[in-house]
This record gives structure tokens, C-alpha cells and sequence, in this order.
């Protein structure tokens, strides 16, 4: 019986995390493949011509670009998202239909939306604008922000805050002090979500960058539609290289920071 | 506790920005679409107000099969994302699941295109699990295998869609569940209910405010979604999205306000089923409020 559950155990844990982890290694193989034929479980050549091809190509030189619009992205949509975050927590009249505003870009198709948005841009001289583009970004990543920062400043309270000011601090004192190293871990978390929702929109940044103003996600879509397997393998190597210096750049600063304090807020 | 005049001014200016960009968007992308959906162009040449853009949605054949095969993806995918990461969180929860929960956060970090082609390189026709089966005798050519890539059911849209609503749904319901004292459970043991019975009268209902909002963000992402079904999906049907794009960008700009036809039933649709299944899944408590 006790094998029995141990066996049961391993089973329920390894199968989901195998599931998961196969299609990775499956996709990292063909990024070094150079002929994988049907049936060979494993490529019978390896090259780096993929990655050669994609460290010479315009592409490569796209990548810093699309990281600082993503990076723009994030921080306008944290500085919409700090206070109205803030403001939920307390109670005001209208309430409930702002929240239901902080809702409607997970529920409204967005790309429905942007559709309506690409003919207006269009007059605005917004449409095939980096700004453009921005703008049109921001509206998938709030939810993402507000919901994130709305359950640390609800964890938090106002409590410390108050406190601080009773103790003597000026308001810019208890800012500093006390709010901001508070809010750090939350901040930092909903700063790598924001940022991978931004870097990995592909539909929004076609329709409003329309071929103008491109990033690595539109560059990297032909060869997942084509069917190149290896160079698709290449461009996903490179997307998740990218996500995960971001994550551990901010997991380290946030470590550094703090103790590991806000794990449940990674995702929405 | 009255608050001041100084505060309330403070609350405004906080929601001010949010408040702004959302109006901002939500008028430029629904008043215009709204009114070129009823045939309003004028730089086309189109002045009349009409209804006939939505007679042809529903007259055509295009938009119902579409409606079709979408709903049929997205709510399978959906279901099958929610009932099992909910079956899989109440197995594991009492095992030590540390690097588990790190594993199942990488499909959450992945964008959908990235997990597209994870589907492909895994199941389409010449993938892995097609030349594993090949290798244990089980199959003699990849034409043996209904490879999941443009197939008519939709099951390569609905397995990506499941490898990354899956772990979302675990993820939060493992956290409800972490979070949740077992005195009830202890409880219930004590008076001699069975794993069953501790599951569906009280595990379930405690986390089922939960189910409810991962199901509707996984519904209404599906059912909207563009990427996926363009990549994965088959010729014919087209996926909502995909058939409204295709309609967008037709040459003949006297197809915009059946595209922005489409877009109104779409997000109509869209949010409709979205309430439906809100009510559908958290029940009310005594004072007829929602959890």
C-alpha cells in the first residue's frame, strides 16, 4: 500500500511537469538541429546555423528595440495601474463599475476592439506609430497591473503609513521609508508579468504597427506560420532567453530587496 | 468617518489616469465601429444607416460555422483546462510540490504563439509523439497519425490552449487550497464523510469563486483570440478572429462594416456567455449577493 502511494505520488507529479518540460527540450533540439528526417527520435545533425542566421540578421538588431518598447509599455501601464490600485481599496461611490472596468480587457476580445481602434488611429495619425502601438499595448497589460497591485496594497493595508506619520515622518519620509520598500516585491512582480504580455503581443502590434513599427514578435510569427522548424525553434529560443533575463533580473533585485513575500502574485 | 473634501479629490486624481485611458480606448474602439457596423461610412461613400450587414452575418454560412468551431474549442479547451488543473491541485496538494509549482509557471511566462509551436514540433503529423509511436510499432507512416496541425476538429487549438490554462487553473486553486484551514475537512473526517463527499460539499464549494473567474478569463481569451486558431486552426472553418481579419483587410473597403458587424456579435457574444457562466458557476449568498 505504501508503494502503491508513493508510486501514485511520483506518477502525479512527474507526468504534469514531464508534459510540460518535453515540448521545451523537443524545441530547444531543433534550434541546433540541421536534419531531423522522420522517424529519428533525436536530430542526426547538429549545427548552429540557426542561431548564426539569427545573430546576423536584422532581427537580432530589432531585439533592443522591441525590449525598450516593451519596457515603456510596462512602466506606463504601472503608472496607470499604482493608484488606481490604491483608490480600490477604499470604498467610493461607482466603485463596482470601476472594477468591472478593470475586468473588461480580460473578457472584451481585445482583438475586437483593436480593430475599432486601428480606423480611428488611423485620423489621429496614431496608426504605424511606436506611440500608437503603445498605447494600443497598455490595454491587454492593465488588468494584469491593477489586479496585482490591488492585492498587495490589500495585504499591506494603510496601517504602516499611518503609523509612520504619527511617528513624526513628512508625507515625502513615509513615501520613501515606508510605502515604497512595502511595495517593491509587488511592483516587481506585476513589472515581469506587464512586461512578458507586452513583448508577447503579436495581433495588436501588426494591426497598429501595420509593417512600420515592428518588434521581435512580428518578426518571429513568418517562420512559425512557414513552418521552418529550426529557425522557429531559433526565434522562440531567443523570446524566452529574453523573458527569463527579465525574471531573473527582477527576481534577484526582488531577493535582494526583500524576503520571499508576494510568490502568489505571478499571475492574475 | 466623514472624509474630507481633500481626500475625495486624492481618490479622483488616482483613478483619473486609468479612468482616462480606458474612455480613450473604449471610444475609439467601439463608437466608430459601432456606427460602420450599421453601414455609417461616409468617406466610402456609404450614408444610410442599414441592418443589412447583420442580415448577411447571419445569412452567409461563413460566420455560424465559425461561431460554431469557436465555441467548440474554446469551451472544450476551457473545461477541460479547469476540471482537470482543479482534479490535479485537490491529488497533489498534501505532497511536497515546490518545484512543481516553479515547472507549472513556465506555461503562464510562454506566450501563446511560443505554445504553438510546442504543438506543433510535438504533435503535428511528422512530431515527436508520432515518430515515438512509430518507433513501438504502433504506427507505419505519419499519415497514420491525425496529426493535430489545421486538423477540422480543433484539437491542436484545444490541447495548446489546455498546456496553458492547465497550470494557470492549478496554480490558483492550489493557492485557495493552501490558503484554506482544515478544520472543515478535519471536521468532516470526524464525522465519518468520505474523500468524495469532503470534496464536493466542501472543498469544491469553497474554491468554486475561483473556478468561476479562471474559467471566464480562459473562455474569454479563447473565444476572442486571433494568434492560436491562425497558426493551428484548419482552412475552413476560421476561427472568429481570423474570419473578422480576413474580412478587415479585404481589398474591397465595402466589407469594413461587415467586419465590424462580425467584431459587435463577437464581443457581444463574448461577454454575454462570459456573464452566463459567472452565474452559472458562483452561487449566490443569503443576501442575494455574489461571492
Amino acid at each position: 500500500m505504501k508503494t502503491l502511494n508513493r508510486i501514485k505520488q511520483a506518477l502525479l507529479k512527474s507526468i504534469p511537469a514531464g508534459l510540460i518540460l518535453l515540448p521545451i527540450v523537443i524545441t530547444g533540439l531543433w534550434s541546433l538541429s540541421a536534419r531531423w528526417a522522420w522517424p529519428d527520435l533525436i536530430p542526426s545533425r547538429f549545427s548552429l546555423y540557426g542561431w548564426k542566421a539569427f545573430v546576423v540578421s536584422n532581427d537580432a538588431k530589432l531585439l533592443p528595440y522591441s525590449i525598450f518598447l516593451s519596457l515603456l509599455v510596462t512602466v506606463l501601464t504601472l503608472a496607470i495601474s499604482v493608484p488606481a490600485a490604491k483608490a480600490l481599496t477604499y470604498p467610493f461611490p461607482g466603485k463596482s463599475l470601476v472594477e468591472v472596468l478593470v475586468f473588461l480587457p480580460i473578457i472584451v476580445p481585445t482583438a475586437a476592439i483593436a480593430m475599432g481602434v486601428h480606423v480611428n488611429f488611423l485620423r489621429l495619425n496614431l496608426a504605424y506609430t511606436m506611440g500608437g502601438v503603445v498605447l494600443m499595448q497598455i490595454f491587454p497589460c492593465l488588468p494584469y497591473g491593477i489586479r496585482i497591485m490591488h492585492s498587495v496594497y490589500e495585504v499591506l493595508g494603510d496601517g504602516w503609513e499611518k503609523q509612520g506619520r504619527i511617528l513624526g515622518a513628512t508625507r515625502w519620509q513615509t513615501f520613501m521609508r515606508v510605502t515604497l520598500p512595502l511595495l517593491t516585491p509587488g511592483l516587481l512582480a506585476s513589472f515581469s508579468m506587464i512586461f512578458i504580455v507586452s513583448f508577447s503581443q503579436y495581433f495588436l502590434t501588426v494591426l497598429i504597427g501595420g509593417g512600420v513599427i515592428e518588434t521581435f514578435t512580428t518578426r518571429m510569427f513568418p517562420y512559425l506560420y512557414s513552418g521552418n522548424r529550426t529557425l522557429a525553434s531559433v526565434y522562440t529560443g531567443v523570446f524566452n532567453l529574453v523573458s527569463i533575463t527579465v525574471l531573473v533580473i527582477v527576481n534577484r533585485l526582488t531577493h535582494k530587496l526583500y524576503a520571499e513575500r508576494f510568490k502568489e502574485f505571478y499571475y492574475v | 468617518m466623514r472624509r474630507s473634501n481633500k481626500q475625495k479629490v486624492r481618490l479622483v486624481l488616482w483613478l483619473l489616469p486609468f479612468l482616462a485611458y480606458m474612455l480613450f480606448i473604449l471610444t475609439v474602439g467601439l463608437a466608430d465601429g459601432l456606427i460602420q457596423s450599421f453601414g455609417y461610412i461616409p468617406s466610402l461613400g456609404l450614408t444610410s444607416f442599414t441592418l443589412d450587414y447583420y442580415k448577411k452575418v447571419f445569412a452567409g454560412g461563413a460566420f455560424m460555422s465559425s461561431l460554431g468551431f469557436t465555441l467548440w474549442y474554446s469551451l472544450v479547451s476551457t473545461a477541460l483546462s479547469v476540471s482537470l488543473g482543479v482534479l490535479l491541485a485537490v491529488l497533489i496538494q498534501n505532497y511536497e510540490i515546490r518545484y512543481l509549482k516553479t515547472i507549472f509557471q513556465i506555461p503562464l511566462m510562454v506566450p501563446h504563439i511560443t505554445a504553438a509551436l510546442f504543438t506543433m514540433l510535438t504533435l503535428a503529423s511528422t512530431g515527436i509523439l508520432p515518430r515515438l509511436l512509430y518507433q513501438l510499432g504502433l504506427i507505419a507512416s505519419p499519415a497514420d497519425f491525425p496529426g493535430f496541425h489545421g486538423d477540422v476538429g480543433g484539437w491542436g487549438i484545444i490541447l495548446t490552449y489546455v498546456w496553458k490554462g492547465l497550470p494557470f487553473v492549478f496554480l490558483t486553486t492550489i493557492t485557495v487550497l493552501e490558503k484554506l484551514s482544515d478544520r472543515l475537512t478535519k471536521a468532516a473526517l470526524n464525522l465519518g464523510a468520505n474523500r468524495w463527499q469532503i470534496f464536493w460539499r466542501i472543498t469544491l464549494p469553497l474554491i468554486r469563486p475561483g473556478i468561476a473567474t479562471t474559467f471566464m478569463i480562459l473562455f474569454a481569451f479563447s473565444f476572442g483570440a486571433y494568434e492560436l486558431p491562425l497558426l493551428l486552426g484548419p482552412t475552413v472553418p476560421k476561427a472568429l478572429a481570423v474570419l473578422t481579419y480576413t474580412e478587415y483587410i479585404n481589398p474591397l473597403l465595402q466589407n469594413r462594416p461587415l467586419a465590424m458587424a462580425y467584431n459587435f456579435l463577437i464581443i457581444g457574444i463574448c461577454m454575454g456567455l462570459s456573464v452566463i457562466f459567472l452565474h452559472l458557476i458562483v452561487p449566490k449568498d443569503k443576501r442575494g449577493r455574489r461571492q
